[in-house]
């Protein structure tokens, strides 16, 4: 009775949908976009990875008016944090950039055969607000875990924060 | 004569060290147990994962003093990720990065504790030396009306407004400067956490701190624990090993990891659980909260961060109650919590200075058919926590959102908006019907939890608990668990003087006994 409860609570995140997408057919060997990568090495991140996060973040976080804070720059953190982070959440997070972007898995639960980051900006929101109220909890999650990253990443940076009227700490405390 | 800290990072050779009492966690549980024990006279090592972390590390940077000073670098979570969990990790634990708000145990609280769980010795007498002594050491007093900052009184205006019952808060600040950045660490040594209070008191006292190493495993031979194995590691660069370990045998063996991390070690020791209580019954205050726009500057980063509550439906007859606090907005944290998408989102954080938010907290736990989540353990053996959500959280996580509407709108809020996906945004009273239509369920409305509580429950009876009133396990003589992971409900307040006083008392009575050996 222990032991089922465990085993049945340990599987991985991803696992289902995982399955679901598998398969070395055509369409899962769809290529991500290319976009053009920054000048310093990525640590985490494949050149695949960083195109559909860029996208991501693109969309979930669009910068505010006059702002020299840039998706881009937050992708490069995101690339940061997830060298450091533990290995089992960077891989359930690449897993999912993954899945995003698979259009295997597209094509088989909403017809999309395109990958996500060679889709134009309407279409990306289509297939993120999809994936935010699907009726799947784990495309749920997907979607939180995403926007999570790329709000908190953008607003990392000072720019942002004091494009939105956040004055930082109190001048002259340390 | 005075002990040391050791930072974990630093060492170049295993460490092997012997004592009376190890304490696992330097939390609001940990260091009052470090302290009551250290000053009986028994040597005390208290072990913490967290870095060695000071007010000069407190750099009020969010994106620098997060990953420094909470679980998981502030990405912690219930395994849906329904939950965003904020929890401390440094030297000192929660009480480094809380929000100060100090509040006793309700009596009806302990009066169902003592009627359903046996906990018959939790007398509101029985605690009351113990909480006098901690607010004493921790210098609680009653915010004063001009400490109110603008967000606390949006939620005082409203609360009064609507004739709902509203609280000025007390908390645990010697000579705050208002700043507002309680979360990210105190930087004036305001903040009378247990870094600045309890620690250094056990520290006057001989116990000896070791920082930056993670425990693993309790050793057990002959059905008591004889030593925690764990080893060293840089918290600050993703837990990266420094290849060295650690071993303290002990008489005695409190673990103090907090709610979540508690359970999680005992699991990981597999310890004797003929019942299936571990990790069981945890139990998170869930919050919901709404943000309301206003017309003049609330700049809700500045001040006290909680200075008022209204408790007005902690005890409903229809379902689970609430109670309603306000919360300090930074950039990070905000962005983050909030449900828009897109150029909704973009909206929303260019409004920040003029939002005030209204947290309904949900106090879960006290109805039978209320399981609370279950800590098991990842492959890796980290903490993976479960929580349901229940048709009676979603009931009132829907009622705890329409109060906290209702009250922004009193307080004069142009616009209030919700934490459903997509938000809805409600203008006037007469739009509250359409709350009703909005959607419930995991990842459909954003909840977090600052209070984590449960999966090493008290109680009399063995066959439902973990540990007794005294908070010693059932089955294991010199093995306490003394944080909040003992609560075998929520509470209905903030939790950090519930854990105060429980484990002051509790310590004073381990080391009365412990003594009492040691002399035959
Ligand atoms: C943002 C925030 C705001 C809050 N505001 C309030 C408030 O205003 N009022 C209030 O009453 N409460 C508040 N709380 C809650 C309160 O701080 C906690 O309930 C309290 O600190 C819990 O005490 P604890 O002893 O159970 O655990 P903690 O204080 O969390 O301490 C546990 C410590 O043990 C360490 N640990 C865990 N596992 C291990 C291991 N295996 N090896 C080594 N070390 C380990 C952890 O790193 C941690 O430092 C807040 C919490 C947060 C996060
Ligand atoms: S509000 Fe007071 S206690 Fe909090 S960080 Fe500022 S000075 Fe410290």
């Amino acid at each position: 009775m222990t032991l089922d409860r465990r085993t049945v609570l340990v599987r991985g995140l991803w696992g289902g949908l995982l399955l679901a997408a598998g398969g070395s057919t055509f369409l899962a060997l769809r290529p991500s976009a290319r976009v053009e990568l920054p000048p310093e090495p990525l640590h985490a991140l494949s050149p695949a990875h960083f195109a559909i996060l860029l996208a991501v973040v693109t969309r979930c976080v669009p910068p505010p008016a006059s702002t020299p804070a840039t998706c881009r720059d937050t992708v490069v953190r995101l690339d940061t944090t997830l060298a450091q982070a533990d290995a089992r959440t960077r891989n359930d997070l690449l897993r999912l950039l993954g899945l995003l972007d698979n259009a295997l898995a597209g094509f088989l639960l909403d017809g999309e055969s395109t990958p996500f980051s060679r889709l134009d900006a309407a279409a990306q929101d289509a297939v993120l607000e999809r994936w935010r109220l699907s009726r799947f909890a784990l495309r749920r999650t997907g979607y939180q875990a995403l926007r999570r990253l790329a709000a908190t990443h953008f607003y990392a940076d000072p720019a942002a924060q004091r494009a939105i009227g956040y004055p930082g700490p109190p001048v002259g405390v340390q | 004569m005075a002990g040391t800290v050791l930072e974990g990072r630093s060492l170049t050779q295993n460490a092997r060290l012997r004592c009376d009492v190890c304490i696992v966690g330097s939390g609001a549980g940990g260091a009052t147990a470090a302290r009551v024990l250290a000053r009986a006279g028994l040597s005390v090592v208290v072990l913490e994962a967290g870095g060695n972390n000071r007010k000069d590390h407190f750099t009020m940077q969010e994106h620098e003093v997060y990953p420094l000073l909470y679980q998981e670098a502030m990405r912690r979570a219930t395994a849906d990720l329904s939950i965003g969990i904020l929890q401390g990790r440094t030297l000192g634990g929660g009480t480094v990065v809380n929000w100060t708000t100090s509040f006793r145990t309700p009596e009806h609280v302990l009066e169902h504790w003592r009627d359903r769980y046996g906990l018959t010795a939790l007398t509101p007498a029985a605690l009351e030396p113990h909480f006098a002594e901690m607010e004493g050491r921790l210098g609680v007093y009653e915010v004063p009306d001009e400490q109110i900052n603008a967000n606390n009184r949006k939620l005082w205006e409203g609360a009064g407004a609507l004739g709902w019952e509203r609280t000025r808060l007390r908390r645990n600040v010697r000579g705050c400067r208002q700043i507002g950045y309680c979360g990210m660490g105190c930087p004036f040594d305001a903040k009378q956490s247990a870094l600045v209070t309890l620690l250094p008191d056990a520290l006057a006292a001989g116990a000896t701190v070791v920082t930056d190493c993670d425990i693993r495993r309790l050793r057990l031979a002959g059905g008591r624990v004889t030593a925690v194995e764990g080893h060293f590691h840089h918290p600050e660069a993703g837990d990266r090993g420094t290849g060295f370990d650690l071993v303290v045998e002990a008489e005695i063996c409190i673990v103090a990891g907090g709610a979540i991390n508690s359970p999680a070690l005992l699991l990981r020791s597999e310890l004797p659980d003929p019942h299936d209580r571990l990790g069981r019954r945890t139990f998170l205050h869930p919050v919901a909260a709404a943000i309301g726009h206003f017309a003049d500057a609330i700049s809700p980063w500045s001040g006290v961060p909680q200075s008022v509550s209204c408790h007005h439906f902690v005890r409903r007859p229809e379902g689970m109650g609430f109670f309603l606090e306000a919360a300090p907005l930074h950039p990070v944290l905000f962005a983050g919590a909030i449900t828009a998408h897109g150029a909704q989102h973009r909206e929303a954080m260019e409004h920040l200075g003029h939002t005030a938010a209204s947290l309904a907290i949900l106090v879960d736990g006290f109805d039978p058919s209320e399981p609370g989540g279950t800590v098991t353990l990842h492959d890796d053996g980290a903490p993976r926590l479960d929580y349901p959500h229940t048709p009676r959280l979603q009931e009132g996580i829907r009622a705890g959102i329409e109060a906290s509407t209702r009250l922004l709108l009193a307080a004069g809020a142009t616009r209030v908006l919700t934490p459903h996906e997509p938000p809805v945004s409600i203008t006037r009273e007469t739009e509250l019907p359409r709350l009703a239509f909005a959607p419930t369920g995991p990842n459909l409305v954003r909840l977090f939890s600052a209070h984590q509580m449960g999966g090493c429950g008290m109680g009399a009876d063995p066959a439902e608990s973990v540990v007794n009133s005294d908070l010693c396990h059932h089955s294991i003589p010199n093995l306490y668990v003394m944080d909040g992971a003992v609560l075998p409900t929520s509470l209905g307040v903030n939790p950090q003087f519930t854990i105060y006083g429980l484990v002051h008392r509790a310590a004073t009575q381990l080391a009365l006994r412990a003594n009492a050996v040691k002399m035959d």
